[in-house]
């Protein structure tokens, strides 16, 4: 059983206002009902690839924390209604209330504000598990509990799939949110990957509360209910759990999967194993089983990348984001050479949008421009792949801080949140503008899509088969 | 209570750790970590503890269930105080070394070594007391059950003579045990006793790495305490004039673990320094244990000894900063036959005895993969002077299973005073 971390569950800020006996004893309560109320609205875990929509138990009823003002007026009209009351706070009483409860402050008109969103382990879907020895940082166990209690509170536009499994026989989840999510709709789709890097925790935490705010906000916000209801989003927070778990239990700094190598070493750089130009130079990549960027000994050798790819090919994507750490920068094809694909236009645009969007959240700059030019050569990885073979956009954006001495592979807990708010504008964004692409030609396939003057380098593939 | 200390030493090779490239090592297991014997809370040695063996057992093959040699009998078989004379005092001092392969970050994916890589303890690790009071004999004792050392490794990177990088493992713990119990003879066939015993302990890791011409640093750091309780028992027949049977148990229980961890990223240059850092309260299920122990006396002089100790390690759970942590373990067992033959000689006057023993054990590790075992060497004497004994034992352990050849060593010196 953990202890003394709850505080990170709560908004530091208001609490702070509080003096400290009077912080303390409001802090246990919260934890305690937090805690309360998330066991009380754990329903059983269902299957996540082949259930049925249908099959599927009644969603727990929402519970809200609201707050009311304390006047004799509003006191005597409260005083007769039968609430579960937490705690009074600068002149306000907090009520635990169902959605009946809510039903009968309307009908008494008694005016509240919902303030459930300063309690994140009260929302559906919040982790109850996060802690441990990566503080709020997802663990693998944590992330499923996660993924699931999302698909649990919100059936009707989640759905939890496993699209493969590692090495040390976890499990790759990719959580789809649509409207009929259990349908298969002519809808664009977009794909978000996070962590093929161990080391690059944030970059587990951006898509996992980009699902998290598309699900809490379907119901109250029309722009997202909007994308939402006409796109098939997929999010794969974690691609190389293997690693996530090495790099909390043994090293911190641990960046590939943990493929026991024929050399004694350990891992396969999963960003580097993708089939299009794999092995094309030994500097975008390494054959060398103990480099930091060895590519392993076949193209897709590493079932991280055969999950995504198995994924990809599934689907019909119109857009992909990959995630990962750090730089502050987003990357475009090429990476496996500095030459432009014909899609650098539209690739340049929707990364300088993006870069826009993001830079008005909290001023932190991202720089964008293809990979090879504006980072360092890579072959065989993610975006390199899903550009040569679809066509479609695809962006790696290497999340804060910008350099190594402002943590490098480090990012504070307190920087989880403000990351993932400057990035979430930009994956809307994406996501919008895949819905106009499909809606103006709906009928592309993946194979049209592929740009003419992205030819696999085949010949390279074949002497490294070799 | 004896004070119980601990030095560690470097008996065996350490610091010899290569940032290089290991060339073709075998490689049969499923492309998975399976740490095996030295996961971070494995003891040092074996997983299989059962009571502390002092020289004694020690040179008999770690046979302790049916013969009390001293005080640490209160640990293994309670029975076993009530055969002691009135007033008993007992201390031992060893050393326990072992050499491993495969631990924490060593040959698992950031430091590689060809040669396995070894760790001594030298500790006072037993003190007791027992005295037989109107038929009861009651014992207080405390050990040094758990050791959970871990050869060090420090690695510098150096390029054109300037020191890029360095990187710091190190791993040490123990798990202290005091014991209270009571025996009793149960007409003159029998004794039966039971014990208390509380568990104390720690353990401490630390990863520090220091990038000296980037200017910035990166540590992780786990501190734990632990603290417990079980009951132990156990009995012993005398079916015949040269035969006794014993039984002794050991029940389950929570290891409970009080940890803290902190990662750090420091960049003093840059004024960069985050902390994750975490506290919980944890467990870690240890399982019962049960053994049957036999000796037979061929003569006045000459004994046979025998201990078959079973361990249900299935039940073996690891609840690791709030996540249950994977140990693909099955129950085991520690099979073990010493003899020993006493010479008698007159000493200054007195009237001596020299034990001779000699033990061999089989020592089954709980990991289903890879297979684990210890074959076991032992040696020991002693003088004993009246009701004075000074002891001494040996024992040399091979590992077969892991490919790795895996060795253990114990050296144990141990007095004791009966009144």
């Amino acid at each position: 059983m953990k202890k003394k971390k709850t505080t990170r569950k709560f908004g530091r800020q208001g609490l702070d206002t509080l003096g400290k006996p009077e912080r303390v004893a409001a802090l246990r309560l919260l934890v305690f009902l937090a805690f309360c109320a998330c066991f009380l609205s754990s329903p059983s875990i269902p299957e996540t690839a082949s259930a049925d929509l249908d099959s599927r138990s009644a969603p727990p009823e929402k519970q809200e924390i609201v707050s009311v003002e304390i006047t004799p007026r509003l006191s005597a009209k409260l005083r007769p209604l039968s609430l579960d009351r937490l705690f009074e706070w600068e002149g306000r009483i907090f009520i635990l209330a169902s959605q009946k409860d809510l039903r009968s402050l309307d009908r008494n008109g008694i005016p509240y504000f919902i303030e459930s969103f300063k309690f994140p382990a009260l929302a559906g879907g919040a982790s109850i598990l996060q802690g441990g020895l990566n503080g709020d940082y997802h663990s693998y166990v944590e992330l499923e509990a996660d993924l699931q209690a999302l698909e649990r509170a919100y059936p009707q536009i989640a759905r939890l799939y496993t699209i493969g499994l590692t090495l040390e026989n976890r499990k790759i989840y990719a959580l789809k949110i649509s409207d009929n999510v259990g349908l298969d709709e002519a809808e664009a789709e977009i794909l978000f990957l996070g962590c093929h890097h161990a080391r690059e925790w944030i970059s587990v935490e951006v898509p996992f509360l980009l699902a998290r705010h598309l699900l809490e906000n379907y119901a109250g916000d029309p722009a997202v209910r909007r994308l939402v209801d006409r796109s098939e989003l997929w999010l794969v927070p974690l691609v190389n759990p293997d690693g996530l778990e090495y790099t909390t239990h043994f090293y911190r700094y641990w960046r590939k999967n943990r493929r026991l190598n024929a050399d004694g070493s350990f891992g396969v750089d999963l960003n580097r194993n993708y089939d299009y130009a794999w092995g094309f130079d030994d500097q975008g990549s390494s054959p060398e089983p103990a480099s930091e960027i060895y590519r392993g000994t076949a193209p897709f050798s590493e079932p991280e990348a055969q999950a995504v790819r198995d994924l990809f090919e599934g689907r019909h994507f119109r857009a992909l984001i990959s995630y990962h750490s750090y730089a502050q920068v987003i990357l475009y094809p090429w990476g496996y050479t500095t030459a432009l694909t014909d899609q650098e236009p539209l690739h340049r645009t929707l990364a300088a949008e993006m870069s826009a969007l993001m830079e008005a959240v909290n001023g932190r700059v991202y720089a964008f421009g293809p990979s090879a030019v504006s980072s360092y050569l890579t072959n065989g990885d993610t975006t390199d792949w899903v550009f040569g073979m679809s066509g479609i956009p695809a962006f790696t954006i290497e999340l804060p801080p910008i350099d190594q001495l402002g943590g490098g592979f480090f990012n504070a807990e307190k920087d989880i949140a403000p990351i993932f708010k400057e990035n979430l504008p930009a994956a809307l964004f994406l996501i919008d503008w895949a819905i106009s692409d499909h809606s103006a030609s709906p009928l592309r396939s993946a194979r049209e899509l592929r740009p003419t003057g992205a030819q696999r380098p085949t010949s390279v593939r074949s002497a490294e088969r070799h | 209570m004896v004070a119980l200390i601990m030095l560690k030493t470097g008996v065996f090779p350490r610091f010899l750790f290569a940032l290089a490239i290991m060339i073709a090592l075998p490689v049969s297991s499923p492309a998975q970590l399976v740490i095996g014997q030295y996961e971070d809370e494995a003891p040092l040695r074996t997983w299989n503890t059962f009571g502390l063996a002092t020289a004694a057992s020690t040179g008999r093959g770690d046979t302790m269930l049916a013969q009390a040699d001293d005080c640490s009998a209160a640990l293994s078989n309670p029975a076993l105080l009530a055969g002691l004379p009135r007033l008993t005092f007992s201390l031992n001092g060893s050393y326990s070394g072992s050499s491993m392969f495969r631990y924490s970050i060593i040959n698992t994916g950031v430091l590689f070594s060809e040669r396995n890589q070894g760790v001594g303890v030298w500790a006072l690790d037993f003190g007791g007391i027992s005295v037989r009071f109107r038929g009861w004999t009651v014992a207080v004792s405390a050990a040094l059950s758990e050791l959970y050392d871990r050869p060090q490794a420090y690695v510098k990177t150096i390029y054109g003579g300037v020191t890029y990088s360095s990187l710091q493992f190190d791993q040490s713990g123990f798990l202290r045990t005091i014991n209270l119990a009571i025996a009793r003879n149960l007409g003159c066939r029998f004794q039966a006793g039971l014990g208390v015993n509380f568990v104390g302990g720690e353990l401490h890791r630390t990863i520090q790495d220091e990038y000296f011409q980037d200017g910035f640093s990166i540590s992780q750091r786990v501190n734990q305490s632990f603290s417990g309780f079980y009951l132990n028992g156990g009995l012993r027949a005398r079916v015949s004039e040269r035969f006794d049977l014993a039984l002794a148990f050991r029940t389950a229980f929570n290891k409970k673990s009080s940890g803290k961890s902190e990662f750090r990223y420091q960049a003093s240059s840059a004024g960069t320094d985050i902390i994750i850092d975490d506290a919980s309260d944890d467990a870690y299920h240890q399982p019962w244990a049960a053994g049957i122990g036999a000796r037979y006396s061929l003569s006045a002089r000459f004994r046979l000894f025998g201990d078959l100790t079973y361990f249900h390690w299935s039940g073996y759970k690891v609840d690791y900063f709030g996540e249950d942590e994977r140990r693909d373990f099955q129950d085991t067992f520690k099979a073990a036959a010493g003899v020993e033959y006493v010479l008698g000689l007159g000493l200054f006057g007195h009237q001596a005895s020299i034990p001779l023993r000699f033990g061999l054990a089989y020592d089954r590790q709980p990991m289903r993969s890879p297979r684990s075992a210890y074959a076991i060497f032992t040696i020991g004497t002693g003088i004993h002077i009246g009701k004075l004994a000074f002891d001494i034992g040996g024992q040399f352990g091979r590992e077969s299973g892991s490919g790795r050849r895996l060795e253990t060593a114990r050296i144990c010196v141990s007095l004791s005073a009966g009144l």
